[in-house]
């Protein structure tokens, strides 16, 4: 069916609560509300489902939709452009049971063609502290992928974001966004269920400026061949709306709430390098 | 006479809810120019009553700041009936005062609009409850330079059960975005976290931490030990009744159970080297072996 391009039109000049409310009324549920159908996609030929070979866990606006589409982009990797990218399958497991029928159900939305891997990617499970043992219990051979930005623009970023998406500006929105840029306490979680040489951390800021190299190990960390991707410098669900202004004061409390996290982060993972996150390069030296 | 205030005050009447559903255009012109905003809402603000004659106003002496779900807000109450603590007034407006300051500036004259809030008699300690003043990791170092002399009080619950209760308090925010709501619920159980992250602000000695399954059990006990806490005399005060914590009644299969200890478990460990006297007894969810 065919909507007309001026009830399109209307539509998008719909608070985004309100077309929330529309679509849900209409039975259709994004895989992060509350009433999307978890039943796995069916089979297409000579598909099989399993374990993601590979979940991406974090962050939330860091460029993980780009650097998935490079991944998705492989010959070696199934990807079917009905399932979306982000499952967000683990998030409501902190207060329902997870067993073997659950894990079965997870398998099922990794449909993969004979000879290839499948993954995913929702930024949002690092910061939540259920998913890395549920994940565990899933998908304990799976590789884990982190993309990290600079905490302070990520966390301008992720706001802005979920102000877009129709969150309340609320205090609750804004911790949120607060929540997400503590990594260092994530990767200490996540780490207690997968040992190191399974995790892959990236910076987003590397990536931007070296998109060849790091693709490159992401490929070789997933065991895949060496490959080009015709267009490495995509933008993918690029913001174009301004970012929540902020104040140079709140900016600087903000660093300095981030610092031990950072340097905890740094700990773990020596391979970051502060020199890309300017509010944090003097702890650097 | 501006009519800002009154006419932000009679619209702040109208739910949240109702508030939510309107255009952000809109809501952001209401916000500014009439101030239509909610306690923990961005941009909220509101005059502090008056202060009685006699009354001085300053930081306050003591804060209480969460958990949510513990019984935190009754035990401020609780406190607060004592002659030597002035009766606070607009404590729920109050209560988020620096929770929509992250992005902005904050500074001596943010800090003087604060202390207006907490007016007290010669001789009177004047206390803020704070609801955020654990969970946003931003509040709690504002609120520390904002009153230097403070006393802390925190009232822990034993995370599962606090879960369950906040679970049913705030069932009607689950609709969108569920992982986002179940994040901020689990993250504030995380006590540990949140205790370490307050003694980067204060010094122990100016902390007390108490857990309210002992207040249940024996609040007497409990508000003798806050009367010394806070030089307050304890033959002053009157009976305190035993608490009704927010009930969350038994919504926790065994096995999420199982998944919520083994989640918390390490933090709750953390909790015995942090706590002066903490009792992992009175929390049966975690007194068992691994």
């Amino acid at each position: 069916m065919r909507v007309p391009v001026v009830a399109r039109q209307a539509y998008q000049r719909l608070p985004v609560t309100v077309r929330s409310a529309l679509v849900h009324a209409g039975g259709i549920y994004a895989p992060w509300d509350e009433g999307f159908d978890f039943t796995p996609p069916a089979l297409h030929g000579d598909e099989v489902a399993g374990p993601p070979e590979f979940v991406g866990v974090g962050v939330q606006k860091a460029g993980t939709s780009w650097w998935y589409s490079l991944i998705a982009e492989h010959p070696g990797v199934s990807d079917r452009d009905d399932v979306p990218k982000e499952r967000h399958y683990l998030s409501r497991f902190a207060v329902e049971p997870f067993g073997p029928a659950e894990v079965a159900r997870y398998h099922g939305w990794f449909p993969r063609r004979p000879g290839t891997i499948a993954g995913e990617w929702t930024p949002d499970y690092l910061c939540y502290p259920w998913v890395a043992p549920v994940l565990a219990m899933a998908a304990p051979e799976a590789k884990v992928l982190v993309l990290l930005r600079d905490p302070i623009e990520r966390f301008r970023s992720g706001l802005t974001f979920r102000l877009n998406m129709g969150a309340p500006e609320t205090s609750a929105t804004v911790a949120d966004a607060v929540h997400q840029g503590y990594y260092g306490r994530s990767l200490r979680r996540l780490y207690r269920h997968f040992p190191a040489e399974q995790v892959l951390v990236l910076q987003y800021e590397r990536c931007r400026a070296n998109p060849e190299i790091q693709l490159a190990a992401t490929y070789a960390f997933l065991g895949l061949e060496a490959f080009e991707p015709p267009e490495l410098r995509r933008e993918v669900n690029v913001s174009r709306r301004e970012k929540v202004p902020m104040d140079p004061g709140a900016r600087q409390r903000l660093v300095d709430g981030y610092a031990s996290d950072v340097a905890d982060l740094v700990s773990l993972v020596p391979s970051i390098d502060l020199a890309l996150w300017p509010d944090f390069a003097g702890m650097t030296s | 006479m501006s009519l800002r205030p009154t006419v932000g005050r009679a619209l702040r009447q109208v739910p949240a809810p109702v508030h939510r559903l309107l255009p952000s255009a809109v809501r952001a012109e209401l916000r500014v120019r009439w101030g239509w905003t909610h306690p923990g809402d961005v941009g909220f603000r509101s005059d502090p009553p008056p202060a009685g004659p006699g009354c001085a106003v300053g930081p306050p002496d003591f804060i209480v700041p969460g958990v949510a779900d513990a019984g935190a807000r009754g035990w401020f109450e609780a406190i607060t009936r004592h002659p030597e603590i002035a009766r606070p007034e607009g404590e729920a407006e109050a209560a988020h005062f620096f929770a929509d300051l992250c992005t902005s500036p904050c500074d001596s004259t943010t800090f003087a609009a604060f202390q207006r809030w907490f007016p007290r008699r010669p001789g009177q300690q004047a206390g803020h409850w704070s609801p955020d003043g654990l969970a946003y990791p931003w509040v709690t170092p504002l609120l520390a330079a904002a009153s230097p002399e403070a006393r802390w009080l925190v009232m822990l619950r034993d995370p599962i059960e606090r879960l369950q209760a906040g679970l049913v308090r705030t069932e009607a925010e689950r609709r969108t975005h569920v992982g986002s709501y179940l994040e901020d619920a689990v993250d504030r159980g995380f006590y540990s976290e949140q205790l370490e992250h307050l003694l980067t602000v204060i010094p122990a000695d100016r902390l007390l931490v108490a857990q309210s399954e002992a207040w249940i059990r024996d609040p007497d006990h409990l508000m003798a030990e806050v009367d010394r806490f806070l030089e307050l005399d304890h033959g002053r005060r009157s009976p305190v009744a035993p608490p009704r914590l927010p009930d969350g009644g038994s919504r926790f299969v065994p096995s999420v159970r199982a998944q919520l200890q083994s989640l918390y478990r390490e933090d709750v460990d953390r909790l015995e080297g942090l706590v002066p006297g903490f009792d992992r007894t009175l929390w049966p969810n975690f007194t068992g072996s691994a």
